[in-house]
Formats: structure tokens, sequence, C-alpha cells
């Protein structure tokens, strides 16, 4: 069949399901389901063997430990009083910034991603510690949502990253190099979203609340004593990891550890604190999970329906110049985007794309950034969008206001896009150095 | 008549806080698997950094943690609504009558769909008993027990379903009302 | 019309394994005139690792698959022979190995509804690390990644001191000291760049690996002659062709090695590597108490037919 009426029926399906009412994870399993069953005319019974063994496999991966974890750990920062001062520590700090507390999503989720290698991890914690916080300080909330889905996907772009591995792994280029390739463009994502944020501010000084604080050396330094746990934590698991103690896949229990002992030091512990804490984290991590075990599921039909394979085939049959293919490769990846989490877009697509791009001249160090941006855009376009999703799950708004409010962003990052394509320096500035 | 009626309504509301029971039963395994994986893997850290050797199950035990986890805790996440969904035509629907359906049909779809991936880990939990399959690790855990917990988790998920219906059916509000 | 066939692979389409599968899928495509093609998934890309390829292929997920069978030990011991450790040192060995031990892997497949198509080698393991390590002392108290609980059991035996680790934490692991040493093939290693932390590859000649390539029974019975005919041939062709070029493979993967600085120590001393043998000892011992007497026949036959090729040269 037609590769693109295969995509226009999924897209019709899932819109149905989702549409309807049907929780996400379920619906998006319908979806698969009913694909491989009318599509590719697979009988039930092979297709229930096949959900068994890819459920199982996506389910009992250790990389996943990572969310779990994570969650728990800003279940815990929420309910005491770390994420309080967090806040009234940066606030003296970033008041002369236009739009003020509103940079602590994409500063945040830039800190975080240096310790977590994933997206849904990132978002959810630093969303779990923020989101409320700011709605209750009468910040914007389309900028802090926005800006949450933007920036949770910089955990895969700033090194350690579990999608630059597997990248490095599948294109046999250098992991240390490619870790030293995604610092710079993702601090340029954190520099567009935060200057965004200022423009918009700027603009419409109503989006965050006036401050009625003067600056004095007291407030900056009583700020600096209200910062003392928050970094105490992230000294504790980055240092874990950069000193070889712990690995990045060990960081969020390492986190976990952490923030209790810091917790007790600090004498807000509370055995109400950590059941609710915890309690609250196996409901979180039961749905982004959940979501992403239906997603892999989703995947593996898309692959079993030889959709990457097709396009790309059409792709190759263009014949192009290199921009022009990097265009449509671009198109392709925010296609592809739409139906699938980011690890399953770079695994089905690379054996093909990749030797496209070498031979169109293009460095394997260069793509495996330009493949992450595209992945970390795949999170925030609908209708299967991790960030999204979980951002929902996180503020309970409609799907409809999360979507509306990441947009700019998503442009944001297609910028970024642009401007590494153009100026490739931007990325191997700091492999070349090594 | 009545009697009838009364004793329908006392076994509803038993088997109701029957699988409300079941279901933060699920969620306080889940919790503890979730404190073990924490556990394993400083357990892991220590071991590594100090005496130089390891638990040689890490990756194997806490992947079984996780999915036993996520499944386990799937019925009392559904219960207190936090599995997302997106509602647009739900919340447009103004009669109540019309929003049970949707509701009705939304559950009938996630219970054909579990009970049909339930069936297939029935199988292969039963499949890996009779050969005794294990894993390749030094553990060489039989391969039926991590699996039996996602059957277990997707049974409490099916009994809370249920339950959700019965709660549909007699009129009580809808998790799409809630918050 | 054509029948498309989806063959699940975990390994990259750069991976020898990967190669192995384009080729037979080249080979097949002809020898059945265009009647069969293969859809290759590479890099686990339907969402299976090799352990769930058995169950995959016997239940009809997927018509064919190639299968790196180790994962698979604790579903029948016959899956471990080839990743025994120090049992076979080098190429011609393995393929002997496999060659004895055919009769018995068909025999286990079929329980589980597929057909054995041919057997594909992986180069031989060795051990990365910061030097030469190719005598007691540099192995003794080496922190280093073993992939199995065999290699576990042996190199705790020689001394060393084995930890297990994710595959995507090895780099990590490597670039802050937590580990100095890496049991994997050259090939293994080169893709996960270990050679940006470590400076020696020591070709120890640790195992045989094989993958097994096998297709569903059903699937099988319902070809005709002549389509039966066509996979058995591009099967018999490909299975050549992946031996033969294993040498030209390590080689290859040398060459890139040294290119980017890796130093290569090919042999290691015959002393140093009967001592590795006997810290073996236990775990084959172990392996063959599992097996059975079917286990002990295995081994014997293997080394009489290793006794006749070198009697014979
Ligand atoms: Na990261
Ligand atoms: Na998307």
């Amino acid at each position: 069949m037609d590769v693109l009426l295969t995509m226009g029926i999924m897209l019709a399906l899932i819109i149905l399901f989702l549409g309807l009412g049907v929780w996400v994870f379920v619906g998006l399993f319908l979806v698969a389901i009913t694909s491989l069953t009318l599509i590719a005319d697979f009988p039930l019974d092979r297709v229930g063997y096949i959900a068994r063994s890819v459920i199982w496999r996506s389910s009992s991966a250790w990389e996943l430990s990572a969310i779990p974890l994570f969650i728990w750990m800003g279940e815990i920062i929420f309910r005491t009083d770390i994420s309080d001062r967090l806040f009234r520590g940066l606030s003296p700090f970033v008041q002369w910034m236009p739009g003020r507390l509103l940079h602590t999503n994409v500063l945040g989720c830039t800190l975080f991603a240096a310790v977590s290698g994933s997206t849904s991890a990132t978002t959810a914690t630093v969303g779990k510690i923020t989101t409320t916080a700011l709605a209750e300080r009468g910040y914007n909330n389309a900028l802090a949502v926005g800006s949450l889905a933007g920036a949770g996907s910089l955990g895969l772009l700033i090194p350690p990253s579990i999608v630059m591995i597997i990248y490095g792994v599948l294109a046999e280029v250098s992991i240390a190099k490619l870790f030293a390739a995604g610092i710079m463009p993702g601090l340029l994502v954190a520099f567009l979203y935060s200057s965004y944020i200022i423009v918009r501010c700027v603009i419409n000084p109503e989006l965050a609340p006036r401050s009625e604080e003067k600056l004095t050396l007291g407030r900056l330094l009583n700020g600096l004593k209200d910062l003392i746990p928050i970094v105490t934590l992230i000294f504790l698991v980055l240092g874990g990891i950069y000193s070889g103690i712990a690995t990045p896949s060990e960081a969020a229990a390492v986190g976990v550890a952490a923030t209790f002992v810091l917790v007790i030091c600090m004498g807000s512990f509370s055995w109400d604190i950590v059941i609710e804490a915890a309690m609250g984290a196996v409901k979180t991590s039961c749905m982004v999970c959940s979501i992403l075990i239906s997603a892999a599921f989703l995947s593996t039909a898309i692959g079993y329906l030889h959709i990457p394979v097709e396009l790309v085939k059409i792709i190759e049959s263009l014949g192009l110049s290199p921009y022009a293919l990097l265009g449509i490769l671009a198109l392709f990846y925010i296609l592809l985007g739409f139906f699938l989490d980011g690890i399953s877009i770079i695994v089905m697509s690379l054996p093909i794309t990749l030797p496209l791009i070498l031979q169109a001249g293009f460095d394997p160090i260069w793509y495996g950034v330009f493949l992450v941006l595209m992945v970390e855009l795949a999170q925030m376009t609908p209708p299967v969008g991790f960030n999204l999703f979980i951002l929902q799950g996180l503020t309970g708004q409609s799907i409809g206001r999360v979507v509306k409010a990441a947009f700019p962003f998503f442009l944001l990052m297609c910028v970024a896009v642009v401007i590494v394509s153009f100026f490739p320096q931007v990325v191997l500035f700091l492999p070349n150095m090594m | 008549m009545r009697t009838d009626s009364n004793v329908l309504q006392l076994f509803a509301a038993l088997f109701i806080r029957f699988a409300s029971f079941l279901a933060k039963a699920g969620a306080v395994l889940a919790v503890l698997l979730m404190a073990g994986m924490t556990l394993h893997v400083i357990l892991e850290i220590i071991l590594r950094a100090f005496f130089s050797t390891s638990t040689f199950v890490l990756d194997e035990f806490v992947g079984y943690g996780v999915a036993a986890m996520t499944f386990m805790a799937l019925g009392y996440t559904f219960e207190s609504n936090t599995l997302i969904r997106v509602n647009f035509i739900l919340t447009k629907v103004h009669s109540r009558l019309g929003r049970q359906i949707i509701e009705i049909f939304c559950v009938s779809a996630a219970l054909v769909l579990t009970s049909y991936i339930a069936l297939y880990f029935w199988k292969s939990v039963a499949r890996n008993i009779d050969r005794g399959s294990t894993s390749e690790t030094i553990a060489a855990v039989p391969l039926w027990i991590p699996e039996a917990f996602v059957l277990l988790g997707l049974a409490i998920f099916i009994i809370q379903m249920l339950a959700y219906i019965v709660r549909v059916v007699s009129g009580q509000p809808l998790l799409s009302e809630q918050d | 019309g054509t029948m498309i066939w989806d063959m699940p692979n975990e390994y990259p389409s750069t991976s020898v394994q990967g190669e192995g599968d384009k080729y037979f899928g080249v080979q097949l495509k002809k020898a059945s005139k265009g009647e069969i093609e293969i859809a290759h998934h590479f890099g686990g890309a339907l969402g299976l690792k090799s352990k769930d390829q058995l169950d995959a292929v016997g239940d009809g997920a997927v018509v064919l698959a190639n299968t790196f069978i180790p994962p698979l030990g604790g579903v029948d011991p016959i899956f471990l022979l080839s990743s025994l450790p120090f049992l076979s040192s080098n190429t011609e060995e393995a393929k002997t190995l496999y060659d004895v031990a055919k009769p018995e892997y068909q025999r286990v497949l079929a329980k589980y509804n597929q057909k054995l198509l041919y057997a594909s080698p992986w180069p031989s393991s060795g051990l990365w690390g910061k030097e030469a390590l190719t005598n007691n002392e540099a192995v003794n108290n080496l922190k280093m990644r073993t992939y199995d609980a065999n290699g576990t059991k042996v190199f705790r035996n020689a001394g060393s001191s084995p930890i297990q680790l994710s595959w995507a934490d090895i780099v990590p692991q490597l670039s802050t000291g937590g580990i100095d040493g890496v049991l994997t093939s050259i090939e293994a290693g080169l893709s996960g760049s270990f050679n940006d932390y470590v400076s020696h590859f020591t070709a120890l000649n640790y195992d045989s690996t094989i993958n097994l390539i096998t297709m569903n029974l059903d699937t099988w019975n319902g070809l005709s002659p002549e389509l039966q005919q066509a996979v058995t041939a591009a099967a018999i062709e490909t299975e050549a062709h992946v031996w033969n070029n294993t040498s030209n493979v390590v080689q290859e993967a040398y060459a890139a090695g040294r290119g980017k600085g890796l130093t290569i120590v090919e042999s290691v001393p015959a002393n140093f590597r009967s001592e590795l043998q006997s810290a073996a000892q236990p775990v084959i011992q172990e392996w063959v108490k599992k097996m059975g007497p079917k286990g002990e026949e295995l081994l014997s036959q293997y080394r009489a037919a290793v006794a006749k090729k070198v009697a014979s040269n």
C-alpha cells in the first residue's frame, strides 16, 4: 500500500481513538493493533505474540528506571521546602531580567540535563518542582508550560545522553565527541528560549508579576543561603557521575539517596512526606512509562509496515542537492515525529538515511546532533509527543492548550536547526578541539 | 423487587471497594519495588567503589522492577485519574447520558485491549513454567516470575475497570468530571 | 507476488552480523528469482532483543531472525556451547565446534518450532585495556567489564575484579576510571569508541560466539520445494561467505583500530593462555553437568575433530 496513505490512515486512527477520550496508552496500542491487522493483514494471534514481546522488552528496560527514580526525587523536593527555597533564592538574582523566574524552567532543565540522559525524566522532574510554584506566583502559564515543553528535551542534547550513545554505536562515531558536540547547540537552544522569554516580557510586562523587592546585598546573601540545598544536591549527583563513582544510569538513584540525606539534615524529614512523595511518583511514572511502552509498540508496528524505508526510498529517488536533501530529511523526521518516540526514530531510519547523508558530504558527528534536534522536535508535536503528555499530566490542562503553549518553542528549536545547518562550526567546534 | 436492588447495590459497593483495595495494594507494592530498585543501585555503587565487585544482576533486577512497578501501579493510577487522555470530545458533550455512553465505550476498549494483552502474557508465563526457562545471568531467575507481576498488575487493572463500569452505570461521578 | 520476510537483528547494519544479513538477502532474492525479499530491521528496530527472537520466530511474529544465542542459555544450555571460554582458539576451531554441535542445535530449535538456516560467527573477544594484558600481573586485580556469567566466573578465578555494567555505561566508566578493562571483540569496542579511552586491545580469543539464523517451521513447511531449495541454497552460500570472511573482518578491524592509534596485541604467550584455560575449567565442567551425557559427548567429539585436523596438517 502507498506509504503516505498508510500514514494517513494511522493518523486518522490516532485522532479517532485519542479524540474519543480513550486513555493515551490504550489508544496508541489500539492504533498499532488496528494498523497491523487491517493494513499489514496480520492475524490477531501474531499481533498478540508481537505485543507481548515488545511490551515486555520495552517495560523491563534498565534505562527506564531513571524515570521513576528522578520523579520520586522531584516529588520529595516538591513536598519539602527545598523547592520554596530554590525560588526564594533565585528571585533576587533574576529580578533585573525581564521574565524573572520564568527562566527557571530553561535554567533548571539545562542543569538537570547534565545529570539525566532522558527527556521524560527531565521534563517530569523539573516540571513537578516549577509548574505549581510559577502558577502560584502569578507567572504567565503559556510561557511557563511552553518553555518547559521545549527545554525538557535538552536532556538529550546536553551530555550524558542515551540517544547519543545509541547514535554513536549505530553510526560508529566517537561517543565522547558526540557528547562534546551537543554542548554548544544545547546552550544555543537555552539561549534562544531565554531570549524569547525576555522579548515577550519586555513587550508585555504583565506576563511576569512585578517585583516588589529591592536589590540589596543582604537579599543576595539570603538568596545564596536559600540556594545551598539545591546546589548541594546538584553537586552530589554531578560529582557522583563525573568522579566515576556512579554511572549516568545510576544518577537517579544517587539523586534519591542524596535528597533523602539532605532532607534529614535540614530537619524536614517526615514519613508522611516520604510516603506521599512515593505514591505520587508511582502514579506519575506509571502514566509516563505506560505511554512509553505503548509508543514502543506503535513504533514496532510502523517498522512492520516498512514506513521509514519506503519514505526514504521516495527521498532517494528525488536526487537532491545536499541542502535540499537535508531540508527534505528534516521534513521526513518531523513527519515521523508525529507518531514516534525519540530513540525509535533514530534506530529505524539511520541505516537508510546515514549513507545518504555521508554521500552528500555531511559530517557524521554533526548529523548526530541534527538527529537529536529532530528527536527533540518530535517530543513537542502532537498527536504523539511525550513532553506534551507529561505536561498535560502535570498541569491538568487540555492537550490543546499545552500544544499551543509549546508551539513558539517548537519554532525556536527549528531556528536552532537552521543555525546549526548553516553554521556547522557551532556543533563541530568543541569535538574538533579534542 | 426492592430487596433485590438493595442486594445488587450492596454487591456493587462491595465490588468497588474490593477493586479499590486491590489497586491500593498494587501501588504499595510498586512503592516497595521502587525503594528496592534504589537500594539495589546504591548497593551496586558501594560494592563497585569499595569492594571492586558487583551484584552482577543490577540491570536485570532493576529492569524487572520497572516493568513490575509500572503494571502493579496501573489500577491505582487509573483510579486516581492520573492516566492521561485527550478528552476533547468528552468535554464538548453536554448530555450526561451521552458522556456515560462515551465513557463506557472508552473503558470497554481498554478492557478488551488489556484482556487481550493479558492473554498473551498468560500464555508466556504458562509456557515458561512448563519449559523451566531461566534468565542467562548468575541469578538464573525463572522467566515466569517477573512476567507474572505484569499479569498480576493487568488483572488488578482489569478489575479496577470493571468496577469503574459499575460506577458509571450506577450514576456515580465520571473520571472526566473530576478536578 | 513477492513475499516480504521481516528479519530482525539486534546489531547495527554495519556490524558483521548486519553485513551477513544483507548478503543473505541478496542471495535469497537471486535464488528465489525475486519471489522472496528480506525486510531487514537492524539495531533492534522491531523492539526485539536476541533473547526474544527464539519465541518471536517460533510463534511466527517474524519469519526469520539473526539471533545471538548465549542469552538463551537459560532456555537450553546448548546455546552456551559457543560462548564457553577458551574452548576454541581460532575461527577454524570455532567452525569445527559448530559443525559438531549442529545436529543438537537443529534438534533443540525444532522443539521451538524453527529451522536452523545457518550460523554466523563473531570475531572472538579480547581484552581492551590501558596496557598489553598478556600476563598474570596485568590481569590481577584488573577492574573490568564482562558480558556474561561465564566471563565473570573465569576472570574472578583468574584474580581480576569483573563487574557488570550495561553497554551504555561502559564509556562513562572508562572515561572516569571506574573500570580499566572491557572484555569484548575488536569490532564491538571500536563501534563503542573505546579507543578514545584505552590504548590496547589484547586478542585473547576468549570464545567463539555465533549467531544462529533460524526460520519459522510452519512458514518453511508451507514453501514449495523450489522455494525451500532456494532458501537452503542462499543459506549455504551465506554461511560459507560469513565464515570465510571472518579473518578479513578481523584484519580490517585491526587496521581501523591501528589507524586510530590503538595498539593491537595479536597473540598472547602460551603459558598465560593455559593459565586462563585452567581458570575456565570449572565453568566448562559446570556446563557439562547442566547438559548431561550429551555435553561430554559433544566436547570429546570436538576434541577428536580438532586433533584430527592438527594431525592432517
Ligand atoms: Na543529558
Ligand atoms: Na511528536
